[in-house]
């Protein structure tokens, strides 16, 4: 099958490749430098992985940063990534917390409390909370504090502000929401 | 370079097997490898160096990226060692290291133009029957220089598949038999021999030049 003139021919030339090597003394360093690379692969594996994981980069850098060091380029990096990552999750996570404490109506009848109006807005929050939307409590708005005056007219005291009151806030019977009139509202077990 | 020393160098480079002391020696190295003793590991990268390095060579035609697969097919195995039983000689073994190191590497560099970057022809043609034979007058080509025929033969092999490739340097190139370059490669004989004919006819025809 390959006994033939052609076959014969080409194998005479294919013998000539034999004759391609490499300069006299080419392998007097080869085998130096395979055990170079064999002890740097020991002595690598000798390092615990969370190490070797830090100092990956290092390989394909030739910054003046030690090969073997603790914190190569490719770890710092790695770090760095690592640390914004956790400061934005922890900031969103935190913003979010505030927010919605914020947006809560419970929030606003504590803060109330600490203006000194703890008798007249504790209870109007308490049925506040009962008129406004699921979505609307949990989504977290901004709140604003209005003076109020609170004057005592005969037996029934009655709550007045100069400053128009935002709509939806106050749902009180009778009050069309927003307006610069005086708002009356009920005590606990004032008659009406 | 001494006629003599030449001869002996190309006897090495084809030699297709180790004889029965150079076996046993080999035996006895890796055993003390495989414990962890690297100057026993450095006597074998001596032993098989030339012959790892050639056959990176042939499979490539790229003198840099020969040395390259060379050092890590001893790198691997090295890593390897530990695994390795005996079930095969470490001759064979270690040649199947670097077939698969350089196929590896060649599958990488499908998709590129393949770059030669030969070694010297390192003989003078008075001396070489096989060489005077093919650029004595009756070659058609005889203006034609070595370098030619050393660039048109190697961009011919390399347009061989890659398992063609593999049994034209393992067995024309460098004079392993069909059984061992069996071995080496995981098929059977008769896929050796079927792949040696379909390569030979195909590098017949590119090089139909030099064949007359």
């Amino acid at each position: 099958m390959i006994d033939d003139e052609p076959s014969k021919r080409l194998q005479q030339l294919l013998r000539l490749k034999r004759h391609e090597t490499p300069p006299p003394g080419y392998f007097n360093e080869f085998s130096d430098t395979v055990l170079d690379r064999i002890r740097a692969l020991e002595s690598e594996r000798a390092i615990p992985k969370w190490r070797r994981w830090f100092s990956r980069g290092s390989h394909s850098s030739n910054g003046p940063i030690p090969e073997h060091g603790l914190w190569s380029v490719g770890g710092w990096n790695t770090a760095i990534g690592f640390s914004m990552l956790v400061a934005v999750v922890g900031g969103t996570y935190w913003a979010f917390l505030l927010t919605d404490s914020e947006g809560m109506p419970e929030n606003s009848a504590q803060q109330a409390v600490r203006l000194g109006h703890p008798s007249v807005v504790a209870p109007a929050a308490s049925t506040v909370m009962l008129v406004r939307s699921i979505p609307e409590l949990v989504e977290p708005r901004s709140v604003q504090f209005h003076p109020v005056t609170v004057s005592m007219s005969g037996s029934s005291p009655e709550l007045s502000s100069t400053n128009p009151l935002p709509s939806g806030l106050f749902q009180l019977p009778g009050a069309s929401g927003g307006g610069s009139e005086a708002y009356r509202v009920r005590f606990g077990n004032s008659p009406r | 370079m001494d006629p003599i020393a030449e001869s002996t160098e190309l006897t090495l480079l084809a030699r297709p097997a180790l004889n029965a002391e150079e076996a046993s020696e080999v035996v006895q190295r890796v055993r003390r490898a495989q414990a962890g003793d690297l100057a026993a590991y450095d006597q074998l990268v001596h032993q098989f160096q030339e012959r790892i390095y050639g056959l990176c060579y042939h499979m490539t035609s790229h003198h840099e990226d020969a040395h390259d697969l060379a050092q890590d097919t001893f790198v691997k195995a090295w890593q390897a060692l530990k695994n390795f039983k005996g079930d095969s000689s470490f001759y064979t073994w270690i040649y199947r290291i670097a077939v698969n190191t350089c196929l590896n590497h060649l599958k990488l560099r499908r998709n590129r133009t393949p770059h030669l970057s030969l070694n010297d022809l390192d003989l003078q043609p008075e001396n070489h029957p096989d060489l005077v034979a093919l650029v004595s007058d009756k070659t058609p080509r005889r203006e034609a220089n070595l370098a030619e025929l050393q660039r048109r033969l190697n961009e011919a092999i390399l347009k061989l598949s890659e398992d063609h490739r593999s049994v034209v340097t393992l067995h024309d190139i460098q004079g392993l038999p069909h059984d061992q370059i069996a071995k080496i490669l995981g098929v059977n004989p008769g896929t050796v021999r079927s792949r040696l004919f379909y390569a030979h006819q195909q590098l017949q025809g590119w090089l139909a030049d030099w064949m007359k």
